[in-house]
């Protein structure tokens, strides 16, 4: 090891018993290595001594503006899809409830979209009794089954956005 | 570090505000970007991305981590980016140290010289070992986290660590002879 990293080294308190051996001979017998220790030295407590640098002073009001506004942003795209979101549901629940309407009734002569296997498997489950239902009632149904879905899968997300959620 | 994670659950659950986190950090953060990017500008610029991508992460950070080692990397990594894109004309000569106020203690003055002609010398040193020398002087800041933080091998950190301190020696001698 050399004499500026054994210096160094031991200023870390990073020197094993020899090399703690060797820095103590050396410092007893060498002139130059004495006048190098006191180099290093006041060097290794000046960088300690060093303050950390300061930002400007309005640093952390700026942080907290870029933050602000890059979530305003995201909120407002948020709302955006939020209010979408119900037209996109209630399209999907009208769709849905179409299709169902189309292949329970389809059965009975009525435009079936299902056939083999799955039509009588489909047939094979409990029995709706339709005699209860129109059509329309459906259709009010899935879409309401799709709300119910809907806003389930809301307060979801909302747990957790506010989980994670942090104060600006 | 309890302190840390007791204050980061808080803000999680919005109890207590961000900006207190920023606060404590700012100058850390602050002084590895400055210490990579030579510029007060651009580094205020990567400390300012760091503190908004750590707010982002932050739902995410798991505590396992320390939470400086954490902050940090996102720092060194983001200063790194900065670099990387070139968003930096580093002009050693241009960089500008600002001095706090100074006070009518000539002491005061003397070792406020003293700290000027180190951080200037520091900035002559390559990025990474400016760096390097500078997180290994903060406060409790091991070579295991450097390396952390760095993503180098903790051997790697004390060969640069090493080099950085003779080098920077041997700038001090050169060039700030007062020093």
């Amino acid at each position: 090891m050399e004499r500026a990293e054994l210096i160094w080294q031991y200023l870390d308190k990073q020197l094993n018993a020899d090399e703690e051996l060797q820095f103590q001979h050396l410092l007893n017998t060498d002139t130059r290595f004495v006048e190098q220790v006191k180099q290093i030295k006041l060097i290794h407590h000046r960088l300690t001594a060093l303050p950390l640098e300061q930002p400007s002073t309005s640093f952390s009001d700026n942080v907290m503006l870029e933050l602000s506004r890059s979530y305003k942003v995201s909120h407002e795209y948020k709302n955006a899809l939020g209010r979408f979101k119900y037209f996109l549901f209630g399209i999907l629940a009208l769709t849905l409830g179409i299709i169902a309407s189309v292949m329970i009734y389809g059965g009975k002569g009525k435009g079936n979209l299902i056939s083999g296997k799955l039509a009588s498997l489909l047939e094979a489950l409990p029995a709706i009794d339709t005699a209860y239902f129109q059509e329309s009632y459906m259709y009010v149904s899935y879409m309401l089954l799709g709300l119910i879905i809907m806003l389930f899968i809301e307060y979801a997300l909302k747990k957790k956005w506010n989980q994670a959620n942090l104060s600006l | 570090m309890k302190a840390d994670s007791t204050l980061i659950q808080q803000i999680k659950e919005g109890r207590k505000d961000y900006r207190l986190l920023v606060k404590k950090y700012e100058r850390y953060v602050f002084s590895v970007c400055f210490a990579m990017l030579k510029s007060r500008e651009l580094a205020e610029e990567a400390a300012q991305d760091t503190f908004i991508k750590a707010y982002k992460a932050l739902a995410n950070y798991e505590q396992k981590a320390k939470f400086t080692t954490w902050l940090y990397r996102i720092a060194y990594r983001t200063s790194l980016d900065y670099i990387r894109k070139r968003k930096n004309n580093i002009d050693i000569d241009q960089v500008s140290f600002q001095l706090k106020d100074a006070t009518d203690i000539s002491k005061n003055i003397e070792q406020e010289e003293k700290n000027k002609m180190l951080s200037e010398a520091i900035h002559k040193l390559d990025p990474e070992e400016a760096t390097i020398l500078r997180m290994f002087y903060f406060e409790e800041m091991k070579i295991k986290e450097i390396a952390k933080i760095t993503e180098l091998k903790e051997s790697n950190v004390k060969i640069k660590l090493f080099r950085s301190r003779t080098r920077l020696k041997k700038i001090l001698e050169k060039e700030f002879k007062e020093f």
